[in-house]
């Protein structure tokens, strides 16, 4: 139940870094799955610490190339473009770690209310909500309606003097960073292997699909990503014993 | 836009290159083997394994020229892989790695009259197709009823007072399959019988399933894991977390290897593997397992990499005795060193796994060692409990 919980923020906040890129970066950013394990991979080759800011740094720089290059393009050229990164990182970390072997970060559990939950979840968890805080924040204050207006009328947006050139560098670079650094904090969790991202990747994706579906109101569909998450997970689980 | 325009191009073309080795002109007197390797996808670290081993039995026999294709983790990308391979004129095709991809590479073995040897997969389909006709197709690795037929060895010599089965949801057939055969021959049916789904569809689904049984399972309870991918990984630490008793089985893949088990400190897990290091069944045992290390810094794969190997051995060995045009015949009645033991072949093409010379092993990481459980002739321990 606790580590369901913990997963769904996880989920949620993936799903949100997915909606954003898309309503803002106007892409289905697919490069998240291989910026997720290269955060592992990195933790995995450095002290935690420093993993953690290299983690943040290496997204950085990925959504930056992303959003760079993918500017001018459309929607659907932006994600065919998203995906060549992804598949170029994910083939990086195949060169560099070559081995037969899944690579394993030693994990460490706590008993929260009767279970053992990775301590790592734990950290994710608190670090992520407090994102979603911030995030929560600036999308009411002045801020948060230009990204309103960018999300519901780019054009628009920019003939009314919004910097959305700005607006979509900063949405994707730092979702980015912030889905690497997860990536990082979560490798104790699981075992490594350069394709580990796109599971977490698809049911993101379903669960972005899942909240945006019941309306595109400004902060309501980032906020929805939470309840969707724990529900789909509670769905399954009913399934599992009903059949 | 042009400057898009090229990185797009270049972006797409990452995405679409797979590494092929160019294959050099062929020598005489060797034989041309393709290799379908999962080199990306779910299965690439077995890959890595399954390559590195080709290259090894090619060095130790040869007579052997490689060409290696990457198949992927689908059926569609190994029909691919075999079309390659087969354009590259080889005189038979070894490897790939999941059922789906066995079945499209035996089917595309009968259409273009190439010898194939599945070398991991163990669907009954592969003998069915043989029944029905393709007689190019042999498979070195296990069928699932031999799945079953260890698992049900080491229940006869853990003799624990309850079982249970758990099995991975996308593997249900393979599971189920063998769970007949442990039911038949072992004579008890599991107290629970449970699957976790893919963390595609259900992120959290392993750690449900582990925690329920960590409540349920008793001290002298054996859990038979019949997941071979990494999520078992998963289960097993989310299992023992949460104070999980008794000792779990693998059926092998991610939780067969000695080294992973080392990291994990997976004290009272038991694996089934082809052979360890530990079972010197032939001269090619310690020699394949002793070179592997030496020459790619890593413990040997002792299932995937470990079958590619002797798939290698077997045709090097059948090109020897019988030349390239007489392959079939020579497999169907012949027998072979492989580093796994000595194989030969049933009518169904399947190779005759619990014969006498070629025996699955049972091993269990007792002390942070492993000990060798089954078959009697290599034991070096009993099956060890917690106190």
């Amino acid at each position: 139940m606790i580590s369901s919980i913990f997963s769904a923020i996880f989920l949620s906040f993936f799903a949100s870094a997915v909606i954003l890129n898309y309503k803002v970066g106007r892409l289905l950013n697919l490069s998240f799955a291989s910026i997720f394990t290269a955060g592992a991979y990195i933790f995995l080759s450095v002290n935690s610490t420093t993993a953690i800011l290299l983690a943040f740094f290496a997204g950085f720089a990925v959504g930056a190339a992303i959003s760079k290059i993918t500017e001018s393009l459309s929607a659907g050229e932006a994600t065919i473009v998203s995906l060549g990164f992804g598949i170029a990182i994910e083939e990086a970390i195949r060169l560099t770690f070559r081995s037969s072997y899944y690579q394993i970060v030693e994990a460490s559990y706590i008993n929260l209310l009767g279970e053992a939950v990775s301590v790592h979840e734990v950290w994710n968890s608190i670090l992520l909500i407090s994102l979603l805080l911030v995030f929560a924040t600036i999308l009411i204050s002045r801020r948060g309606l230009e990204l309103k207006f960018v999300e519901d009328d780019w054009e628009l947006a920019e003939m009314y003097g919004v910097d959305t050139s700005r607006i979509r560098f900063l949405a994707i670079v730092i979702s980015s960073g912030l889905i690497c650094v997860s990536g990082a904090i979560l490798s104790p969790t699981q075992p490594l292997h350069p394709s580990m991202g796109w599971s977490i990747m698809i049911v993101a994706v379903i669960i972005a699909a899942l909240a945006t579906s019941t309306g595109d109101a400004g902060l309501r569909k980032y906020a929805l990503t939470l309840p969707t998450a724990l529900a789909y997970a509670f769905i399954l689980q009913i399934l599992r014993w009903s059949l | 836009m042009k400057w898009n325009a090229i990185f797009l191009t270049v972006f797409l073309i990452l995405g679409c290159i797979q590494p092929a080795e160019t294959p050099s002109e062929q020598p005489e007197k060797k034989i041309k083997i393709g290799v379908l390797i999962p080199e990306t996808g779910l299965y690439s670290a077995a890959g890595v394994a399954m390559k590195n081993a080709a290259k090894l039995a090619a060095k130790h026999t040869g007579n052997v020229e490689l060409v290696f294709a990457d198949c992927g983790d689908s059926p569609e990308k190994t029909k691919t892989a075999f079309e390659y391979l087969v354009s590259q004129n080889v005189d038979a095709i070894v490897g790939a790695y999941s059922s789906p991809q066995a079945m499209v590479a035996a089917d595309a073995a009968g259409e273009n009259k190439v010898v194939y040897l599945v070398s991991v997969a163990s669907t009954g389909v592969i003998e069915k197709k043989v029944a029905e006709g393709n007689s190019y197709v042999f498979r070195i690795s296990y069928n699932t009823t031999y799945w079953g037929v260890v698992a049900a060895e080491f229940l006869k010599l853990a003799e624990p007072e309850k079982y249970y089965f758990v099995g991975y949801d996308p593997l249900k057939t393979f599971n189920q399959g063998m769970l007949n055969a442990i039911e038949e021959i072992y004579g008890s049916d599991p107290e629970m019988e449970i699957y976790y789904k893919s963390p595609s569809v259900a992120p959290d689904d392993y750690k449900n399933v582990a925690k329920l049984l960590a409540e349920t399972v008793g001290e002298k309870d054996v859990i038979i894991l019949g997941d071979p991918s990494g999520v078992s990984i998963n289960f097993l630490k989310e299992y023992r977390a949460n104070g999980g008793k008794g000792i779990v089985y693998s059926v092998g893949g991610a939780l067969a290897l000695p080294a992973t088990l080392k990291k994990l400190n997976a004290e009272y897990t038991a694996f089934q593997a082809a052979a360890l290091e530990e079972t010197e069944k032939t001269d090619m045992t310690k020699k394949y397992f002793e070179e592997y290390r030496t020459g790619y810094g890593e413990d040997a794969n002792n299932y995937a990499g470990l079958l590619t190997y002797d798939s290698v051995l077997i045709l090097s060995q059948a090109f020897e005795k019988g030349g390239k045009d007489k392959l079939i015949e020579t497999l169907e009645s012949g027998s072979f060193k492989g580093a796994a033991g000595i194989y030969s072949f049933n009518s169904k093409h399947q190779a005759l796994w619990g014969s006498k010379d070629l025996k699955g092993v049972i091993g269990e990481f007792i002390g942070g060692k492993v000990e060798v459980l089954y078959p009697p002739e290599y034991a070096t321990s009993q099956v060890v409990w917690k106190e």
